[in-house]
């Protein structure tokens, strides 16, 4: 409530962007108007050709004149159909384009902002605001709005001509105008609200019965039948009492609306009745009276509602624009490159992503065009935040980072993007099938290009067992595609695509021993005359790369070809040791003996490359 | 049933007087002008205004009872219903959930059900009492002018024809623009999830085109609903406004030939303008019936189709186990046709740890689930302590076997509750054992709600270990016997699967435990390996026995230490 309040100025400032969207539709607002006034004037003669039916043609006598006024009558009505068409469909179409770019202008937000905007919000909350908060916003504000404004000039309407026929029936027949409003706001209001109330009570419902069906494993293994039963039976329970009270409520409503309908028609009867035996009226303006008064009071309803909802199409309308007015966004200005080499150059970089906290202290290493550089060193080294600031996620704190010897501070981020990619250790497989999720980076790539970087990669076999090969819809066997699996689709996701400038982060960490070794050939070649940062804790992907960075607590503390570092018997080695008996059985340490061998004789086997310059 | 039906019959009785009290109101404004207005008499204008207004109330205190009645009945059957859907859900064996996803199965339980409730609770009361309400004013309508009558009530069946009509039109376009929402939500929230793979790849503008195109679609089938709305859902003011003009029409000459009274004449406006709404639910009530039939239908099928875990009637309850486990002669094939396990025969003694391994798919994990009765074997029977897993009460069997599956599903809710699923009774103090165990307490003490921090869809974002671990304490807060890990390292980095190997050897201790993987990480943990291949066991023996044999163990393992260099 205290936001609401606090932020009153703000929704002033909302609406009136709002307005603007509408009226960007101008021509359509238009005929909204036009077909407003002519529909409502229809509307509110034809009680009045009524009056003149009963009058001058019956009670006068002038039957002559009837066909002609009837003939009048239906073509108000011809006019009040065709003006409503146009209007329900117009006030239709310009809401449904105020939707469409309201949500059009959050998903651009989403797909510009920074990392920070994602920290700070949860996805289903930023969802939400695409999906219900525009709908809200396009019921209460731009149709809801529309059709009140339309509802009211006929209501104004009715109010002026029932004046002028008869002033004092007039302002009876107001009397129960404050009745009906008084049960609009009282019930109605409630009545909405308690609807609502069930809508979410059987959501609640659902996700009981999601939670359970997802975790089916589990409740079955620990035999919680029973215990899910009871939770779901309360839940249920709570759909029935909410509903149960629910039609308590619409049995209150509708009834006593309609007794107050009847009572402002029977005020007006009894009243008219009494005006026309004293002669101050006549019949048909009765009848006529009538029909207006149900004009002016049809509408009250509406407009409690209305007014109702705008009160929480507002809180959504403060969502969607406190969203769309963040400042968290990745800003794409800058310079260009045409092509680049993929040197990369870090100098003396530092990084805090909170103030005063350094993750990265005096970072500088050089990595020369197709060079393929292990990035290793335990968890919370630092090893993602370089990564990060390669991509341009964050920028850092000190320092420079330079890309084929330009500043990544001035490059356009797109650019830098086209030719620098990122594949994150959490692999994320996109809605659709497996070949839709490679060719999401190059759409317009055919399926044998994609079959091609495959089959070089070797998981093409593992592809074609899928159940429907490459046109396996994901979603369906998430479930059943282990994380190595989907690793190995993001993989050949990442080489589709002609990348100068690739960081694996973790990308292999959960394939199993035989298909990372395959990988680690494969990549090689896939890797020829491209430069590849392989971020990985698994000291066996480091041995096969042209130089390895070792991080600790956000320093670079080591820096060399695998021989160098083992030779140098320093952190790495230790590392490296420790890792290797890990693999050992206890009383298999011959193995150990002969792994220690091999070190030495691929210290003598590789060719030597003392480039020393970084550690 | 019976005493439902009992209950029935009032209330139809109920429903039908008050639509007949319900037509009343049009007559007594015809009484009010004819006898009160027309005659001169106040005291009859005073009379039938009170009589219409009284009548009114009157209907409305009866719809309210009826509406309640109705409602709460309704909503007690249908809870009864859902209630044993969902039961008979969660009495399945496995293969009916590898067969149906999880939005088909929310579908039958909430929505039928709640489309169910809704006829039975609305529909079937706004038909009676709509169709009743159309009778009875007919009736006043044709005593009164058989031709005008004629005329009115014809308009008014194609006003429920074009209702039901409509109904049936925009259905398929709603659930069109339902289906294309959820196409969105899935596109912004995928694009979310993945935003750093989206952003890793440079594919923001691509995802950008890809939503647009989508959001233009939904667009355009909106503005098609909206179409249709317009021209149906209006086409009350053309019918209603043709019907008055040919009531006002003959009217006016009736009233010339003395057939008719004015009052008459309003009458029958009158009748036009309040029957508009019932012949309005009239209509798209008709058109519901068929719906709301076959969402009967789809649950009456789920109520009574096969497939449960039976429980045989003399089920026997072991108190305490040795641990002793025998697959005998095994063979399995699942529901879909994938052939599992042929003939597989193992015997773990009271206390032994044994790993399972073998390539993917070769039914290293399906003897997990045939131990764990989520399927039946086909040939062959497993044992426990040398009974028979069949003859033993489900409950029995799952307080003695504890199973971590390989992606442990959390649930919403606090991590002291995530825990203590595996015993509802347990105390604070046997889930933090459980969690110390499981070497997860420091984490969960660290937290700043501890315990009661809420984890699961709404809550913390818990990594694959940490989940692995919560799914472990879960299963030893109940200190089972027997313990069975399905590839309890399959979707941790390195890092994480080290630090786990090193903690389970102290929870596995005292206990028989399979474990199942395709890593060879654990094989420390094992006191005996058996090797799978294509449903069948190829290998068995120590370490060492294996080594020497130099079959598919001897390549897998030197595989990995040669990766591991």
């Amino acid at each position: 409530m205290s936001e609401r309040e606090s932020s009153g100025k703000v929704k002033i400032a909302t609406l009136r962007e709002v307005l603007n969207l509408v009226l960007a539709s101008k021509r359509d607002v238009a005929v909204v108007a036009i077909a407003v006034v002519v529909g409502s004037v229809a509307m509110l003669i034809s009680p009045y050709i009524l009056s003149l039916v009963i009058d001058e043609g019956i009670s006068k006598g002038r039957y002559e004149a009837v066909p002609m006024l009837v003939g009048l009558y239906f073509a108000t009505v011809l006019l009040q159909w065709g003006t409503t068409v146009v209007r329900t469909v117009k006030i239709e179409v310009i809401g449904q384009k105020v939707l469409k770019n309201l949500r059009q202008s959050l998903f651009r937000k989403y797909m510009e902002a920074s990392l920070d905007f994602y920290n700070e919000y949860q996805t289903g909350d930023l969802v939400s605001r695409v999906i219900n908060d525009t709908s809200t916003v396009n019921e209460a504000i731009v149709t809801g709005l529309l059709n009140t404004l339309g509802d009211m000039v006929s209501m104004m309407g009715s109010l002026v001509i029932m004046a002028y026929l008869s002033p004092q029936l007039t302002a009876v027949s107001l009397i129960t105008v404050p009745l009906m409003i008084f049960i609009a706001k009282k019930l109605g209001v409630r009545l909405r609200r308690t609807w609502r109330e069930v809508r979410e009570r059987v959501s609640r419902l659902t996700s009981v019965v999601e939670e359970n069906v997802s975790g089916i494993e589990v409740v079955k293994s620990f035999g919680l039948e029973e215990s899910v039963l009871s939770k779901f039976d309360r839940a249920s329970h709570e759909v029935y009492r909410t509903s149960v009270r629910a039609s308590i409520l619409a049995g209150l409503f509708f009834p006593l609306m309609n007794v107050t309908s009847s009572l402002s028609l029977a005020v007006v009867i009894a009243y008219g009745g009494f005006l026309c035996l004293n002669g101050v009226i006549s019949v048909g303006l009765l009848v006529a009276f009538t029909q207006y008064v149900n004009r002016l009071i049809g509408p009250i309803n509406d407009l409690v509602f209305m007014y109702d909802a705008l009160q929480s199409a507002l809180a959504s309308l403060d969502r969607i624009f406190a969203v769309l007015k963040s400042e968290k966004v990745e800003l794409d200005e800058g310079v260009e490159l045409e092509k680049v080499r993929g040197e990369i150059v870090f100098d003396h970089v530092w990084f805090e992503y909170v103030p005063g906290i350094p993750v990265l202290k005096d970072i500088s290493f050089t990595i020369r065009p197709g060079e393929v550089v292990a990035l290793v060193g335990h968890t919370g080294a630092g090893k993602t935040t370089i990564a990060n600031l390669l991509m341009k996620f964050y920028e850092p704190t000190r320092g420079r980072i330079l890309l084929d010897g330009v500043d990544i501070r001035t490059l356009k981020r797109s650019n830098l993007r086209k030719f620098v990619s990122y594949i994150p250790q959490e692999t994320y497989l996109f809605p659709g099938t497996v070949i839709d999720n490679i060719k999401v980076v190059k759409p317009d790539a055919s399926d044998e290009e994609v079959i091609e970087v495959c089959k070089k990669l070797g998981i093409h076999k593992f592809i074609e067992r899928l159940p429907k090969g490459y046109y396996t819809d994901v979603g369906e066997i998430g479930k059943r595609l282990s994380l190595g699996e989907k690793q190995l689709i993001a993989l050949a996701r990442a080489m589709l695509k002609d990348f100068k400038v690739v960081i694996f982060d973790e990308a292999l960490s959960s394939v199993d021993a035989e298909t990372e070794e395959m990988l680690r050939n494969a990549l090689r070649e896939l890797l020829e005359g491209k430069t590849g940062i392989i971020i990985a804790h698994r000291l066996s992907m480091a041995r096969d790369c042209d130089k390895i960075i070792l991080l600790s607590d956000g320093r670079l503390v080591e820096y060399g070809t695998f021989d160098q570092l083992v030779q140098r018997r320093g952190h790495f080695y230790e590392m490296y040791k420790a890792q290797i008996k890990e693999l050992e059985l206890a009383g298999a340490q011959q193995q150990a003996v002969s792994a220690g061998a091999a070190f030495e004789e691929g210290k003598h086997s590789k060719h030597q490359d003392l480039n020393t310059s970084g550690s | 049933m019976a005493g439902n039906l009992l209950l029935l019959l009032p209330l139809i009785v109920l429903v039908l007087l008050a639509a007949y009290v319900g037509s009343l109101p049009p007559v007594f404004v015809r009484y009010s002008i004819d006898r009160g207005v027309a005659a001169g008499s106040l005291s009859n204008v005073l009379l039938y205004t009170a009589l219409l207004v009284g009548s009114t109330a009157a209907a409305g205190t009866l719809n309210f009872i009826v509406r309640y009645v109705s409602a709460k009945y309704a909503q007690e059957v249908v809870h009864k219903i859902r209630l044993e859907a969902f039961e008979a859900v969660l009495r399945k064996y496995m293969g009916f959930f590898d067969r149906s996803s999880v939005g088909q199965l929310i579908s039958r339980i909430t929505n039928d059900s709640e489309r169910v409730a809704d006829f039975l609770s609305n529909r079937l009361r706004m038909i009676t009492y709509a169709a009743s309400l159309l009778a009875f004013s007919a009736y006043n309508m044709f005593s009164l002018d058989p031709s005008l009558a004629a005329v009115t009530v014809g308009v008014m069946g194609a006003a429920v024809v074009v209702y039901a009509r409509f109904s049936m039109i925009i259905r398929p376009i709603y659930e069109m623009a339902r289906q294309q929402l959820g196409v969105l939500a899935s596109l912004v929230s995928s694009d979310l999830v993945g935003i750093k793979t989206v952003k890793g790849l440079n594919i923001t503008t691509s995802e950008f085109r890809r939503f647009e195109l989508e959001n233009d679609k939904f667009m355009d089938i909106n503005v098609r609903a909206a179409k249709v709305r317009a021209v149906y859902g209006n086409s009350t003011i053309l019918i209603f406004g043709t019907a008055s003009t040919l009531v006002l029409f003959y009217g006016a000459f009736a009233v010339q030939n003395g057939i008719l009274t004015v009052g008459g004449l309003t009458m029958f406006l009158t009748y036009i303008a309040t029957l508009s709404r019932p012949i309005n639910m009239l209509g798209m009530s008709i058109a519901d019936i068929q719906r709301a039939l076959a969402s009967a239908k789809r649950l009456f099928e789920l109520l009574e189709s096969g497939e449960n875990v039976l429980e045989k009637p003399n089920a026997i309850t072991l108190e305490k186990v040795q641990g002793s486990i025998e697959f005998r002669g095994v063979s399995f094939t699942y529901p879909s046709g994938k052939k599992a396990l042929k003939n597989v025969t193992i015997h773990v003694k009271p206390g032994e740890k044994v790993l399972i391994v073998g390539p993917p798919g070769s039914g290293k994990s399906t003897l997990l689930k045939l131990l764990m009765r989520f399927y039946d074997p086909n040939e062959g029977a497993i044992l426990i302590d040398g009974v028979d897993i069949r003859d033993l009460k489900l409950s029995s069997l799952r307080r003695h076997v504890g199973y971590v599956p390989q992606e442990p599903f959390i649930f919403s809710g606090s991590i002291a509750e995530n825990i203590a699923l595996g015993n509802p009774n347990a105390s604070l103090e046997n889930i933090v054992k459980a969690a110390k165990i499981a070497k997860i307490h420091e984490f969960i003490a660290s937290l700043p709600k501890g315990y009661e921090t809420l984890v699961g869809e709404r809550g913390l974002n818990l990594s694959g270990g940490q989940r692995q671990r919560i799914a472990i304490a879960r299963a030893l807060v109940r200190d089972p016997k027997i313990l069975l890990l399905d590839d309890p390292v399959a979707n941790l980095d390195a890092e994480t699967e080290k630090a786990l190997i090193e903690d389970l050897r102290d929870i596995l201790k005292g206990r028989t435990v399979i474990i199942v993987s395709q890593r060879l990480s654990l094989v420390t943990l094992a006191d005996r390996i058996v090797v799978m291949d294509d449903g069948q066991i190829i290998e068995e023996g120590t370490h060492d026995e294996l080594m020497r044999r130099r079959g598919m163990y001897y390549r897998l393992y030197t595989s990995m230490v040669r990766s591991g260099e």
